[in-house]
């Protein structure tokens, strides 16, 4: 279970995240979609602990993060948007580290399962620096997905994936929220969103617009066509900054 | 050259000195810079302003009346020796300086191949015009700045567009049928083989002229210096050297104002004719500069140092990492390995192994009649190790969080409370600070067994110092006493780079960075004076406890002096260092907790 409630976070000034709440139960695949600088990047590196928030409260699996910082972290796992790997670790090096810092039992046989099920068994001794992007981003959800956690969180985790690699990994997803995990993905792509996710929220200038199922939303916004997809819904409740963020 | 691309120049310029003019909006930043222009002024203008009203150098002193004629002679040597160098190791890649961004968008826009090379050569001036205003501000007075900044721009320039357009010519011959190319390359070749060839023989006969050392140095040095100046000028060296000494005529030219108005004129004359070289290539030389610049980007040292090409290479690990335990192990490990993936066993092996070796092999050369008093070269070595290396431990190595801030977002979910990770991120330059001491260790005491072991006296009467100082046993309990305080020492020193990292992480260098310009240079002497200051402060309370220790002993108990005593107050020193690292662990997890990395470590890396 993901529970954010009345999230805010200022820069400078700048409120970021405008009391924001959201909860993603187990099972669960939540879409949070945006124009660019809505919100969502710093919404969930508020989630994963990395930057602190400025009000509001989270928990991980029932864990408050700011209570129980440790023991939330470990029910948590947190894919970037960029690939951030350690330039002087091995593939192999990145699973052995992560499978000891969260204590999982089973971490070598389940490493090298992970990293064959992501193509990269025969780039296990590969440094970052000599994978692609695409290949990055495979073994930070690998890592990620080693300590199975209960609560996932991707930041536009498709990107720099070849058409395959995206097909594998929208099954990756889906499996891990069948598994009992409350995944939180966070992407440009509608249609990814559309097909994955059991609910979608937009989120414009920190503020949540419009939260619910597919035909929940379409049912909020009642002046649109029937049978109207994400992408429609979203210009719509987005109109006037979307065209203009990309 | 292209307005637009002028102006690309002169916008990103604005726009650098906009940029970093923006931060000084942050107070921090604004003090920095006020100490950096500070610094900068005391280190550079202060020596110009004092020259002022002064005359050159060279007016000033007295010059032995051959010294400048062969100092002119010697450099236009080395100037030829120089070019032949360039010709000989340029890459055939010729990688002009221009960023990515740089290349997809000037490579498809609709411009000459003349006006990308301009613009890759302009974009190297503010560059070498600011080495030319260092040199000139240390090298010359006031009343001949202009012209020796001219000068040695003119030179500076030089150099870049020789180096430039042999690799250009390289390149070129790389696409031409190797027919042609190698007509070509056999007509270069066979020139420097013929000059040489004449510069060498010329040289030879005027050295061998002058005779032996000491009738060249019987008459005394000026006599020398003059003997040496005709013997140099009166053969066909001069003539052969004609170009490289028009070169340096501007610098090193006789006092005569032609002379130098026609080395100057020669210079500026040669400039023009290299950037015309440079421009008119028509090697290829996109893909080399693509190639340079996705290297920059991906910050080809470190990749290239990570670059390991065997598979068994890159498997070692300073230690094997069991797949359970504690956490901090696996951070410690992590952070071995950017000092590189040797094994910790098989280095302290070799290490003592070398050592071994020193020691018999300064036994050996003692038993064959070296003086003795060379032991105190790997001693004082080894006494410079032991008591230099803990005190400036937090800078000699960064594989810290200095290194880690920059992954804060792997990082900060892992699950390990705040100050048990800067703990933990202590381990990895500890160990190496461990390592230096330890080799300062069996340096020192390899030096004094050395002397027994080659049958002369013990170490102490064979160095002329007292028996209670050099003994063996009196070298081991200095030595244990540096290592036993000297680690503590090391780890305060070290957690206080750590916290200043975490307080101010926009003022710590982190990872491979190095910033420039005067708020960087006045937030690097802040925080060095900040380090010295914590450990001036750190020290207080060991000082403290040792005097105490040593009242107890020698004022109320009247214990007489033994070197025994060292090791004890060293640790009675350590206890104070070990709980202020505690406190400074302590305080360093806090701030790790409350660490928001968004404007300083987030947005300045995106």
């Amino acid at each position: 279970m993901i529970a954010i409630e009345d999230l805010v976070k200022t820069y400078d000034g700048f409120t970021a995240v405008d009391h924001l709440s959201l909860a993603v139960a187990p099972g669960e695949i939540l879409g949070l979609v945006g124009p660019n600088g809505a919100g969502k990047t710093t919404t969930l590196r508020c989630l994963a602990g990395i930057i602190p928030k400025t009000s509001g409260r989270i928990a991980v699996a029932g864990h408050d993060l700011d209570a129980e910082p440790v023991a939330a972290r470990r029910e948590l796992a947190f894919v970037p948007d960029e690939p951030r790997l350690f330039d002087n670790l091995t593939v192999w090096d990145h699973m052995l580290i992560i499978g000891r810092l969260y204590g999982v039992a089973d971490g070598l046989p389940r490493s090298q399962e992970l990293l064959a099920r992501f193509e990269l068994a025969d780039r296990r001794d590969a440094f970052p620096a000599e994978l692609s992007r695409g290949m990055k981003q495979k073994l930070m959800i690998a890592a990620a997905l080693l300590h199975r956690p209960s609560a996932l969180i991707l930041d536009e985790p498709l990107t720099g994936l070849d058409p395959g690699a995206m097909r594998r990994m929208r099954r990756t997803i889906v499996e891990q929220a069948e598994a009992g995990s409350s995944v939180l993905v966070s992407s440009h792509m509608l249609h990814l969103v559309q097909e994955i996710c059991s609910r979608v929220a937009i989120v414009q200038n920190g503020k949540k617009v419009l939260e619910g199922t597919l035909p929940e939303i379409r049912a909020a916004l009642p002046d649109l066509r029937e049978g109207a997809d994400l992408e429609e819904i979203f210009l719509r409740a987005t109109e006037g900054s979307a065209e203009g963020g990309g | 050259m292209n307005r637009a691309l002028l102006e690309l120049l002169g916008r990103s310029l604005r726009g650098r000195i906009l940029r970093r003019a923006r931060l000084l909006k942050q107070p921090k930043q604004l003090l920095g810079f006020v100490v950096g222009l500070a610094y900068f002024g005391w280190v550079m203008v202060r020596p110009f302003l004092g020259s002022l009203g002064k005359r050159s150098w060279r007016a000033g002193v007295h010059l032995p009346p051959g010294l400048l004629p062969s100092l002119h002679l010697l450099a236009a040597l080395a100037v030829a020796l120089l070019t032949s160098l360039i010709w000989l190791l340029a890459s055939s890649k010729p990688a002009l300086r221009l960023t990515e961004t740089e290349i997809h968008l000037l490579l498809p826009a609709p411009l000459s191949r003349r006006q990308v090379l301009e613009y890759a050569l302009l974009k190297q001036q503010p560059g070498i015009l600011l080495g030319a205003l260092v040199t000139s501000i240390y090298s010359a007075g006031l009343a001949h700045f202009l012209p020796r900044l001219a000068i040695v721009w003119a030179l500076l320039t030089l150099v870049d567009l020789h180096l430039k357009g042999v690799s250009l010519w390289k390149a070129r011959m790389k696409e031409l049928p190797a027919a042609a190319a190698l007509r070509w390359r056999s007509l270069a070749a066979g020139f420097a083989v013929v000059y040489w060839t004449a510069t060498a023989i010329a040289l030879w006969n005027a050295l061998t002229s002058l005779g032996s050392l000491e009738s060249l140095f019987g008459g005394g040095f000026e006599a020398a210096v003059s003997s040496l100046a005709g013997a140099l000028r009166a053969g066909p060296l001069p003539a052969l050297l004609t170009p490289f000494l028009l070169i340096t005529a501007p610098v090193l030219g006789g006092p005569g104002l032609s002379s130098r108005l026609a080395g100057g004129l020669f210079l500026f004359a040669l400039v023009a004719a290299h950037y015309e070289w440079v421009v008119r290539a028509n090697a290829r030389f996109e893909e080399a500069a693509l190639d340079r610049a996705r290297r920059q980007a991906a910050h080809a040292e470190r990749r290239r140092r990570f670059d390991l090409s065997s598979a068994r290479a890159r498997r070692r690990q300073p230690f094997p990492l069991p797949p359970a335990g504690r956490p901090e192990i696996a951070i410690w490990w992590k952070n071995l390995m950017l000092g590189g993936r040797r094994s910790l066993r098989s280095g302290a092996l070799w290490t003592v192994a070398v050592l071994a070796l020193l020691t018999a092999g300064f036994a050996v050369l003692f038993r064959l009649g070296t003086p003795p008093w060379v032991a105190w070269l790997p001693a004082s070595t080894g006494l410079f190790l032991l008591g230099f290396a803990p005190p400036f431990a937090g800078m000699l190595r960064r594989n810290d969080l200095r290194f880690d801030l920059l992954q804060v977002e792997i990082l900060r979910p892992w699950p390990i409370p705040g100050w048990r990770l800067v703990a933990a991120e202590l381990l990895a330059p500890a160990t190496a600070v461990l390592w230096t001491t330890l080799v300062g260790a069996g340096l020192v005491l390899g030096s004094v067994a050395s002397l027994p072991l080659a049958g002369l006296a013990e170490g102490g009467e064979a160095l002329h110092v007292p028996a209670a100082v050099a003994s063996a046993p009196a070298a081991l309990a200095f030595v244990a006493a540096l290592l036993l305080a000297g680690m503590p020492l090391a780890l305060v020193s070290i957690a206080l780079q750590n916290v200043a990292a975490l307080l101010l992480p926009g003022w710590v260098p982190l990872g491979m960075d190095r910033r420039r310009g005067p708020a960087a240079m006045g937030q690097h002497v802040l925080v060095g004076l900040a380090q010295l200051l914590g450990m001036a402060v750190a020290a207080i309370l060991p000082a403290l406890a040792v005097l105490a220790a040593a009242t107890i002993f020698h004022l109320l108990l009247g214990i007489p002096f033994t070197v025994w005593e060292l090791p004890l107050f060293a640790l009675v020193a350590a206890f104070p260092l070990l709980v202020e690292t505690a406190l400074l662990v302590r305080a360093g997890g806090a701030l790790w907790d409350r660490l928001d990395p968004s404007m300083e470590i987030l947005a300045t890396r995106e």
